[in-house]
């Protein structure tokens, strides 16, 4: 009688085990599901955002670009009176100017140097590009060459101008390093700044920092790692971790 | 005396039934096969009751094992679809079939075949009730994970709430039941099986919200331009 009075027990208690047990894996199976839902989601976002920024890039190099020097051309071909000479060289540098800020806004939807020769140059040249006109000193470290798959790039490329755009605009730092690298097929992307650093906790609270929010997003869809360091006057650190295959 | 306090406090099953009927048009689209089990349910609270207080078995006393046993095997099968229609196993047909067939199959060994019909026999009553729990959670879980909108006006998310409840405390009272019927009643099995009532109540009463929180979703079409 006692031992049919336990056997029902431990079946009623393993069935009430069963359904709590269940809970939590039910939980946990639908927010994994989630999240690769939620990453499915940045993926297709980004990648519009992306595919519009090459297409305006394209159609400001490729049209507008060359309509404008045609523009110059012609221009500079009128015969004029002397008096109109200053009309007419104010007239070509606005121009200039024109021509060179259409191209400035080309380059930073998207840089032709990495649609044609690849991450490392593409960099190389932002870097090149930023440390001249913002006055920060960049050291670029490629330990390794780094073979980084075409649609993984522009995301790493763009992380990469989030790290520096974050060291010139927010810590007004005057130096910066970075490294580049390739360990066990995952690219290593390491950067650290002299600048007066920051709250993460607080920069993640606040709704403003889109920054780290887009460093976040990108690293996730490509299934990286990111990981910063930083403390208020104590410059920062960004160390990034993303899987080649 | 106690027959006609139960019979009373199970009379709470017009709670969501009165406002199933009022908000009728609203839930209808997500909820007919709950409400039809709600109907059933009431329909079999009062052939239970005629059978415990006038039918007499030779032992003062009635028994409504009968009209419960029917009822837990259309409980099952209503239960099943209804939580099929939200979703359950929704790509899945074939195995939605063999879900609810194993526990039907399990009913007319249990109630047919070993001729338990006039008893209240556990096996398929604990079976159903632990898959619907499991069910509902899953439920749940997807609607916590998956819905953007208030979960508190989800009718779906508080029915299940109430699924939860009422089916894990069954498990628990089937328990105590048998327990009860090994050894001498003990005070907390006892305690069990008298509070399965109150809460059928407090579940009537979740069912009930679900109902009221409702909200008819808009049919958009050209002619409504």
């Amino acid at each position: 009688m006692n031992n049919q009075l336990v056997y029902i027990t431990v079946i009623f208690a393993i069935l009430i085990t069963i359904i709590i047990v269940y809970f939590f894996a039910s939980i946990i199976r639908y927010h994994r599901r989630y999240m690769k839902l939620q990453r499915e989601r940045i993926l297709i976002e980004i990648t519009i955002q992306e595919n519009e920024r090459k297409r305006i890039a394209t159609d400001l190099h490729d049209s507008l670009g060359p309509l404008l020097s045609a523009v110059k051309l012609n221009i500079n071909s009128i015969e004029i009176q002397p008096e109109d000479q200053e009309i007419l060289e104010k007239a070509c540098r606005s121009l200039d100017e024109i021509i060179g800020s259409m191209r400035q806004i080309s380059y930073d939807l998207l840089p032709n140097t990495l649609e044609l020769k690849g991450l490392t140059e593409a960099v190389r040249e932002f870097i090149g590009h930023v440390g001249y006109k913002k006055g920060i000193n960049i050291q670029l470290y490629v330990v390794k060459d780094i073979s980084v798959p075409r649609e993984k790039e522009i995301h790493v490329f763009r992380m990469l101008q989030e790290i520096v755009h974050n060291a010139i605009k927010h810590a007004e730092a005057k130096n910066l390093q970075i490294g580049l690298s390739e360990e066990d097929n995952s690219l290593l992307l390491l950067a650290k700044d002299d600048g007066k650093g920051f709250d993460i906790e607080k920069a993640k609270e606040n709704s403003h920092g889109l920054g780290l929010k887009s460093l976040e997003s990108r690293c996730e869809i490509l299934n990286g790692i990111l990981s910063i360091e930083s403390k208020p006057g104590f410059g920062t650190n960004y160390f990034v971790k993303i899987p080649m295959v | 005396m106690v027959s006609i306090i139960n019979f009373v406090i199970s009379q709470s099953i017009w709670i969501p039934i009165i406002i199933g009927l009022v908000r009728f048009k609203i839930i209808k689209s997500e909820c007919l096969p709950f409400f039809l089990l709600l109907v059933i349910g009431l329909f079999t609270e009062f052939i239970s009751f005629l059978l415990i207080r006038y039918a007499n078995h030779g032992h003062g006393y009635g028994s409504n094992a009968v009209p419960t046993n029917i009822f837990v095997l259309i409980e099952w099968l209503l239960l099943a679809y209804q939580l099929h229609s939200w979703g359950f196993l929704k790509k899945r047909k074939e195995l939605f079939y063999i879900f609810i067939s194993a526990p039907v199959l399990i009913w007319i060994v249990e109630n047919i075949i070993l001729g338990k019909i006039v008893v209240f026999s556990p096996y398929f009553r604990i079976l159903y009730a632990f898959l619907i729990a499991l069910v509902s959670i899953s439920e749940i879980n997807y609607r916590i994970t998956h819905d953007n909108k208030n979960l508190f006006r989800n009718p779906k998310f508080i029915i299940c709430i109430g699924l939860i409840l009422f089916f894990v405390y069954q498990i628990l009272y089937e328990w105590a039941y048998q327990v009860s019927l090994i050894e001498a009643p003990m005070g907390f099995t006892t305690s069990i099986i008298s509070l399965f009532a109150y809460i059928n109540v407090i579940t009537n009463i979740i069912f009930g919200i679900a109902f009221l929180v409702g909200r008819e979703e808009k049919e958009f079409e050209f002619e409504s331009l």
